[in-house]
């Protein structure tokens, strides 16, 4: 296993920049999630490391070696990483068995077997891509990069053909080979709660360069700006003020002591989970009115209007068993401070 | 598993392998040889001549002999331009053709050496080419071929001029492409100069419709036996060839010559000579003696050839009429030259 | 979006090596219209302007254009009903029909020609003629436009008919433009051989300017030079229609039907047995008939004066190699063109792989004259060889090979070759363990449409062959223009059987079920896919398309 460390970074297609300037490190045998909307450059980051593209400037390097400083690079052969592309890319002339051990060398081909034994394949061993599922190729493409032992591998969103039940799974599936063999992974996907599963660490790609980066718990509930909130789940946006040390929001459902801001204008970020709704009325709890609720099994999401006069609307999770309709009058407060970033 | 990758991954380069050397090398053993230059015991014939005339003769040459001769056949049009470009470089030592046109075509080109005076010497002056580089060795005659269940005797045009009356539409197929049509286009032409000759030409192409351009000689003779036209204008030898190939019961034609020195009755003369660029002069000239010759002669005379031998003293095959029974036009060798009068009345006629 | 990638340490290997490679191949394809062009100029003005602007030339311009129309509409017409036929419908012997349809391509043309005009010698020149060239390249539209069906979703039309559309509007509004290309394609393909066809007019009388070209050819080789310009023209011209259909982008589709799915059933049994029958009745057309005509020649046996001057057995030896050499040249040459068109694809790679196509539209004997006048003043040691039969084959017959190659090359997803890289192979074991197992059936398609196709190759034969060399094609003509169709019958028949298997393997391998549900990858798609997906840069790389989140 081999930290992967990315600085400066530069790539442009004929005259569209695709990655300016971008900047990641990879912990060794950590899992990465790279995370961004489409056309973000995602893919042309995977390449680049992987050594099928070639940086414009900048450097990327995998452990020690510097595999590619703008001007010299190592061939992709080399560089001892495993791909696993979106579709599989199983070769389709060649049964599983030949497909995973495409990278090994006759001596290791005990190798095959253990990959077999840990992706679960014992049954497909000697069928043809196109006798498996989908769920079973993308293991099959698995277990094909991780064969020759490669100390990075690099997964460019592996479950997105897959439905929704198989991708939970496999996802889990995926997840625990990737600790037990200890590989640095770099897991590029738009899918938000793919990437709060899997990974250690989480970097938003946005704009050509890592807009955010952190664990997966700190960027969800402490992100540093909107977009990145937005991006990684629902964000309840409200402004607010510090007067004296106390946190007042507009919406009077918060009021908190904060001894470390100072006093200004402030607008505070509140995950639908950091609300409550009641029917009681009582201490910082704001009138609303049910707008659009949707039920989805364990929790209901549930859209209310403030009543106050403004088209403030708020995103709550509330418990499934709740039993609320539409137009009813409730109370809603915050169960926990979320963020508050400076206006 | 490695094996099976490995084996597939050697598999296919033995298959590939095999496949690619097997073809290559059938192939290359099957080719022809790339031509190097004839040793002394070998001359290459570059022949326009019938094949049935001209293998006959080159069998009994290299019976006789033992210089064997490589032929390569052609039309004597495209001989012809072949030699003119190959120029000094041409490989050939030999060229006969059916036509003289061609011969003094070859001839004024300076393309030609001298033939010996005893080969000349072996048949008629008048049926050689008057520089003496080129010798007659055979003759055929143009007339009618007509198919005898559409067409009695007593209906046959007497001249070649009535084919282009309206009274023939439909019932004649012609082949101008055909280079034994042009000496009786030349002969007419003699005879009547260019503006009659073009409007007879015009009315034949009107007569033959869509039949203005028929691929071969063997072809119009087929189509007459086989009755889909009336008649056409061809050499005597065709008629004959083909009696021979479906015998005398299946042949649905007969031969008939125009009325004596009509412009359509013309003789002309089949020669050959040897090429300048020849590197085997010696070995050549003893091919055109053998031509001329008794023994080269007679062959012509009982082979399937039917052409009329030019040799005095060789009775042509029983079954023609002999040759001084004959009475065709008097144009003569010499007018009728390189034949590039009748090739450009053809083409104004836009026959060609 | 991704326009272009440029890889470095490539496979496939580098643009620039790669241009300049196909630059050569264009180059030395296109030689001999240069030489035409030169000939021509040799000529002089006033030959040229006598035999090409008079009447006859345009009669015959006339001609050649009413005809290459009609066959093109006619065969455009055949091929689409048959191939809609066979993939739409359930009939049953699927494979064994689409080996079959596409055999009266191994009947060469002269053959079919004196068949039909010995038996109906008053038939109309024109209807003969288009009968013919019907046949002959029916298949040339049926293989791409039943290749492009099968990538076709069906879903589509269903959906269309659930809205309410009748069968024909279905087929006009949304199968039609999906098949637009593959149609071009295969008619570009056949209009072109109609433009340099001779020894099938000849046979029925059907004057064109190629026949007569021929025919100036004889005395006046310059002026047949001349001749051939419009030739080129036309064929410049096909190729201009061709490129300016619209051809829909492929684009992102969606997952194919796989397995079980195949081909829906459509139609009661009457249909089927009817569509049945008309395979049938074009198939008896188009190769039965001439092959009972040769049949009833040699039952006729009658004898002949013309002496056998090569034996059945040396004859076909030698046809066999041309054409087997000149099948390996085509896919050897083609390589490099088809890997610029799909990796690098750009206006001048566009060029390149059509310019290589305008030899085509010229008879085999133009090529052939500047094959001759190129040995004589340049490469004197190949004149008289074979090896200049080989080059004119492959000049006349790279297209055909070209479009085999490039639909097999441009199939293959990028993806492997990068992934076998990751896997650290090199190189070499890349091409030999996936490249060439994968593209493998493909190029052996295109080598037997060469194969086919040059074994019935007639005219640039008879103008290059050594001395004393004969082929099956040229034997036949040999005899029959000495009308001894008895003796011509045999030789014809061995053509024949040498083009069936070939023919066969070819249908075959077109009918192999997809052997992955990989979208970028398709096999059993017949390689004659006309090269319509890389006309333009987006769809090339559209297989890197981030999906839609």
């Amino acid at each position: 296993m081999s930290a992967i460390a990315a600085l400066g970074a530069c790539k442009t297609y004929g005259t569209t920049p695709v990655l300016t300037d971008l900047n990641l490190r990879v912990p060794a045998g950590s899992v990465t999630a790279v995370l961004g909307p489409s056309g973000s450059g995602k893919t042309t980051l995977l390449r680049c490391i992987a050594g099928f593209e070639r940086l414009d400037a900048g450097s990327i390097t995998i452990g020690t070696t510097v595999v590619d400083d703008g001007r010299t690079t190592i061939h992709a052969q080399r560089r001892g990483i495993g791909y696993v592309p979106q579709n599989g890319a199983l070769f389709p002339h060649l049964r599983v068995r030949a497909n995973i051990g495409f990278g090994l060398r006759r001596s290791e081909r005990t190798r095959i077997g253990e990959l077999v034994e840990m992706l679960d394949l014992q049954s497909l061993e000697h069928r043809f891509p196109h006798e498996l599922s989908g769920g079973q190729q993308q293991r099959v493409a698995l277990a094909r990069a991780l064969a020759p032992r490669p100390s990075v591998v690099l997964l460019d969103e592996p479950f997105s053909s897959l439905d929704a039940g198989l991708r939970a799974s496999l996802r889990w599936q995926v997840a625990q080979v990737l600790r037990n063999v200890r590989t640095t992974a770099i897991l590029v996907t738009h899918d938000r709660e793919e990437a709060l599963a899997m990974a250690d660490q989480i970097a938003l790609l946005r704009d050509g360069r890592i807009a955010a980066i952190g664990r997966p718990r700190d960027l969800y509930n402490a992100p540093a700006d909107e977009p990145t909130a937005r991006f990684l789940g629902t964000a309840n946006l409200l402004s607010a003020k510090v007067i004296a040390g106390q946190l007042y929001c507009r919406v009077p459902i918060l009021q908190r002591r904060v001894v470390d801001l100072p006093d200004g204008a402030y607008t505070l970020m509140l995950r639908p989970e950091h609300l409550a709704i009641t029917t009681q009325p009582g201490d910082n709890a704001a009138r609303a009115i049910v707008a659009a609720i949707t039920y989805q099994g364990s929790t209901s999401e549930v859209r209310l209007r403030i009543d106050d006069g403004t088209p403030t609307q708020l995103v709550v999770e509330a418990p499934g068993h709740d039993e609320l309709t539409l137009g009813q009058r409730v109370w809603v407060r915050a169960t926990r401070l979320g963020v508050v970033w400076p206006e | 598993m490695n094996r099976i990758i490995i084996s597939n991954y050697r598999r296919h380069v033995i298959v590939a392998g095999t496949v690619v050397f097997v073809t290559l090398a059938g192939a290359l053993t099957a080719c022809g040889k790339p031509s190097s230059g004839p040793s002394n015991a070998e001359l290459t014939l570059y022949s326009a001549q019938h094949q049935q005339t001209t293998n006959a003769l080159v069998n009994g040459f290299t019976k006789q002999t033992g210089i064997k001769v490589n032929v390569v056949n052609g039309d004597e049009d495209a001989t012809t331009a072949k030699i003119e470009q190959e120029g000094a470089k041409s490989p050939a030592d030999l060229v006969y053709t059916e036509n003289s046109p061609w011969l003094e075509q070859l001839d004024q080109k300076g393309l030609l050496a001298k033939v010996d005076a005893s080969t000349l010497a072996a048949v008629p002056k008048q049926d050689s080419g008057a520089s003496g580089n080129w010798v007659g060795v055979s003759a055929r005659i143009s007339g009618i071929t007509y198919n005898t269940s559409k067409l009695p005797a007593a209906q046959l045009p007497q001249s070649i001029m009535d084919l282009a009356n309206p009274a023939w539409k439909n019932r004649i197929e012609i082949a101008p492409a055909e280079t034994d049509f042009w000496p009786v286009v030349s002969s007419v032409l003699h005879t009547y100069g260019q503006a009659r000759t073009l409007d007879w030409l015009n009315g034949l192409k009107s007569n033959a419709a869509s039949n203005d351009n028929v691929p071969s000689n063997e072809t119009l003779a087929a189509d007459i036996s086989q009755g889909n036209t009336d008649l056409g204008v061809l050499n005597q030898y065709y008629y004959y060839r083909l009696k021979t190939e479906v015998g005398a019961n299946a042949i649905g034609s007969q031969f008939a010559f125009f009325a004596p020195h009509d412009p359509g009755y013309v003789q002309d003369v089949s020669g050959a000579a040897v090429l300048a660029s020849s590197k085997n002069k010696e070995a050549a000239q003893k091919f055109l003696q053998f031509l001329t010759g008794q023994p080269g002669q007679t062959i012509l005379a009982t082979s399937d050839s039917f052409e009329y031998p030019l040799a005095t003293g060789v009775p042509a095959n029983p079954q023609l009429p002999p040759l001084n029974t004959l009475a065709p036009n008097a144009v003569s060798v010499a007018d009728l030259g390189t034949g590039e009068d009748a090739k450009a009345l053809l083409q104004q006629a836009q026959l060609l | 979006m991704n326009a272009g990638h440029s890889t470095h340490s490539a496979w496939p290997p580098n643009r620039i090596v790669l241009t300049v490679l196909g630059g050569c191949v264009a180059l030395c394809l296109t030689a001999p219209i240069a030489v035409l062009v030169v000939d021509a100029h040799d000529a002089g003005w006033p030959e040229i302007r006598t035999v090409l602007f008079r009447q006859r030339s345009y009669d015959l311009i006339a001609n050649t254009i009413t005809l290459t129309a009609l066959v093109c509409i006619a065969a455009a017409l055949v091929g689409t009903a048959a191939a809609w036929c066979l993939e739409r419908s359930a009939v049953p012997f699927a494979r064994l029909w689409t080996g079959v349809l596409i055999l009266p391509m191994a009947m060469p043309d002269f053959v079919v020609g004196f068949a039909w005009h010995s038996l109906w010698p008053t038939m109309p020149p024109l209807v003969a003629a288009a009968t013919i060239m019907t046949l002959s390249t029916y298949p040339l539209v049926f293989l791409p436009v039943a290749a492009a069906l099968r990538r076709c979703d069906p879903a589509l039309e269903d959906v269309a008919r659930g809205l309410g559309t009748g069968p024909m509007a279905t087929f006009v509004r949304v199968t039609l433009p999906s098949i637009r290309g593959a149609i071009g394609g295969g008619v570009l393909l056949a209009a072109l051989v109609v433009i340099s066809e001779y020894g099938a007019f000849e046979a029925v009388r059907f004057h064109t300017l190629t026949t007569e070209i021929f025919t100036e050819f004889q005395f006046e080789p310059r002026a047949a030079a001349a001749l051939s310009i419009p030739l080129v023209l036309l064929g410049l011209v096909a190729i201009g229609i061709d490129a300016a259909i619209p051809r829909r982008q492929s684009g992102f589709r969606a997952q194919a039907r796989t397995g079980a799915a195949g081909r829906p059933s459509l139609g009661t049994r009457a249909v089927r047995t009817l569509t049945m029958l008309a395979f049938a009745a074009t198939v008896t057309a188009g190769v039965l008939f001439p092959v009972g005509v040769l049949f009833y020649w040699m039952h006729q046996s009658r004898r002949s004066t013309l002496p056998a001057v090569a034996s059945l057995a040396t004859a076909t030896e030698t046809t066999f190699a041309y054409s087997a050499l000149s099948s390996a040249a085509v896919l050897l040459l083609a390589t490099p063109v088809a890997y610029l068109s799909v990796h690098y694809p750009s206006r001048i790679s566009l060029a390149l792989q059509k310019s290589t196509f305008v030899p085509r539209a010229v008879p085999g004997v133009i090529v052939a004259v500047t094959l001759v006048y190129l040995s004589i003043n340049y490469l004197y040691p190949l004149y008289e060889t074979s090896w200049l039969v080989i080059a004119a084959y492959a000049v006349l017959f790279f297209p055909l090979g070209l479009v085999c190659v490039h639909a097999s090359v441009g199939a293959l997803p990028r993806e492997f070759g990068e992934i076998a890289r990751s896997l650290r192979r090199g190189r070499v074991y890349t091409f030999l363990a996936v490249t060439l197992p994968l593209i493998g059936p493909g190029l052996v398609a295109g080598f037997c449409l060469v194969f086919i196709t040059a074994t019935t190759e007639l005219t640039s034969t008879l103008m290059l062959a050594p001395a004393g060399v004969k082929t099956l094609a040229t034997q036949f003509w040999a005899f029959q223009t000495e009308s001894s169709y008895g003796a011509a019958a045999p030789y014809a028949l061995v053509i024949v059987a040498v083009a069936v298997l070939p023919g066969a393997l070819l249908g075959v391998w077109f009918d192999r079920r997809p052997r992955t549900s990989h979208p970028g990858w398709r096999t059993g798609d017949l390689p004659i896919a006309a090269p319509q997906a890389t006309t333009s840069v987006a769809a090339a790389s559209d297989r890197f398309a981030e999906p839609m989140p």
